[in-house]
């Protein structure tokens, strides 16, 4: 919804601009304009990944989720276990062996991890996840129901379409 | 000496000015779940089972490592709480081989008797089944590392009781693993002075006593208190 809107028309940036409270004008300054927190991120190290329709959401929150489940120092047992068993049902999402039920564990961790975890590395790991699937709940829902990346960008295993059938 | 009034679970408890929430409860009957507090040892927050809701402040704190406060409205059993708690349980089951059936300390393991005092029969997780080594190597004693569950009492005990530092974590994240010394067998370790205290402070099977078979270890935590007291009050009578 999000990244088709802002690359369709101006008609349709104004439509998210209204919808989630950030306001894009041409020519302005990034940072000046956007609100973070309100669209659910955090400005880190200031770094901005730029992605278009060929890339999936569902891959997206996966790698960044690995990214977190190897920088987990393993302390506290919510950021060491909880970003691996999450990191693991999003790979299976993007194999399309999960089912409806993985996607509410998946949204019960992200909310364990971030009320739980000791520090900030464990309390935004499942920002990712809480992000995408807030924006683009019909791609995880494409995984999991049709087996189908709407990116052409994850494939599907056997073990997946076995599921589906 | 300052005393401090405070409402856990509606109930007006006081404590002494700086002691944590979890030892205030525990004085009072309430008692927070936990399993890498044990008294004696410093605290390190690591399990986050004993976290709490306080009123007024929208995170919830891990009532081993926060002071009370006058006035303080604490909840430790909420609907919130408990599928936390639940939930990180069955995530520590998950990780590595936690099989009682075949356990020294089936019987007598706090992780076991937690999973249970919680309600937990089944495991909504994918068990990782990691291939871990067993140390063996030491004459009296024996480190399942598949049963470790790195609360780091044995570390913590090691080092502030014992003073030796044998124990130590390697590697990070998922792959953390307890040593003893640089890594070497715990057998060949010269640090180590057999004393035992890592294998009674064990919340689980990890630490175990040699020529012990299934659900025949059991620990004796007494010394810890002993210890401790004896060098705060200095005596030592038994």
């Amino acid at each position: 919804m999000a990244y088709q809107s802002l690359r369709d028309s101006d008609a349709q940036i104004e439509n998210f601009n209204r919808a989630n409270t950030v306001n894009l004008p041409r020519q302005t300054h990034l940072s000046a304009v956007l609100r973070l927190a309100q669209i659910g991120s955090i400005m880190g190290s200031g770094g901005l990944i730029v992605m278009d329709e060929t890339s999936c959401m569902v891959d997206v929150a996966r790698f960044f989720m690995e990214f977190c489940m190897d920088e987990s120092c393993g302390k506290c047992i919510p950021c060491r276990a909880g970003t691996v068993q999450m990191h693991d049902i999003l790979r299976r999402i993007t194999t399309g062996e999960a089912n409806e039920d993985d996607l509410e564990m998946l949204k019960t961790l992200s909310d364990l991890l971030r009320e739980t975890s000791l520090c900030g590395l464990g309390q935004t790991a499942p920002n990712p996840v809480i992000s995408t699937l807030k924006y683009f709940p019909q791609e995880y829902e494409a995984h999991i129901h049709e087996k189908r990346c709407p990116a052409g960008h994850c494939h599907m295993t056997a073990a997946g379409q076995e599921v589906a059938s | 000496m300052n005393v401090n009034t405070l409402q856990i679970d509606r109930k007006m408890v006081t404590g002494r000015e700086g002691d944590a929430i979890f030892a205030v409860a525990w004085e009072h009957g309430i008692h927070i779940p936990r399993l890498c507090h044990i008294g004696g040892l410093s605290d390190v927050g690591a399990c986050r089972l004993c976290m709490v809701e306080i009123e007024g402040q929208k995170r919830l704190q891990a009532s081993c490592l926060t002071p009370i406060q006058e006035g303080m409205v604490v909840r430790t059993d909420t609907p919130r709480l408990r599928q936390h708690r639940k939930l990180i349980v069955e995530l520590l089951l998950a990780e590595r081989n936690h099989i009682c059936s075949v356990c020294v300390a089936d019987g007598a393991c706090e992780l076991q008797s937690l999973a249970a005092a919680l309600g937990i029969d089944h495991v909504r997780f994918r068990y990782r089944f990691p291939t871990l080594p067993v140390d063996t190597s030491h004459e009296r004693f024996g480190l399942d590392h598949n049963r470790c569950i790195l609360c780091t009492r044995c570390v913590r005990v090691c080092d502030e009781i014992e003073g030796a530092h044998t124990w130590d974590v390697c590697g990070r994240g998922a792959n953390s693993l307890i040593i003893s010394d640089l890594g070497e067998p715990w057998g060949e370790s010269e640090s180590c002075t057999s004393c035992g205290k890592c294998v009674q402070v064990c919340p689980t099977g990890a630490l175990f006593d040699k020529g012990k078979t299934i659900a025949e270890m059991r620990r004796d935590r007494g010394f810890l208190k002993y210890i401790v007291t004896a060098r705060k009050e200095k005596q030592w009578i038994g």
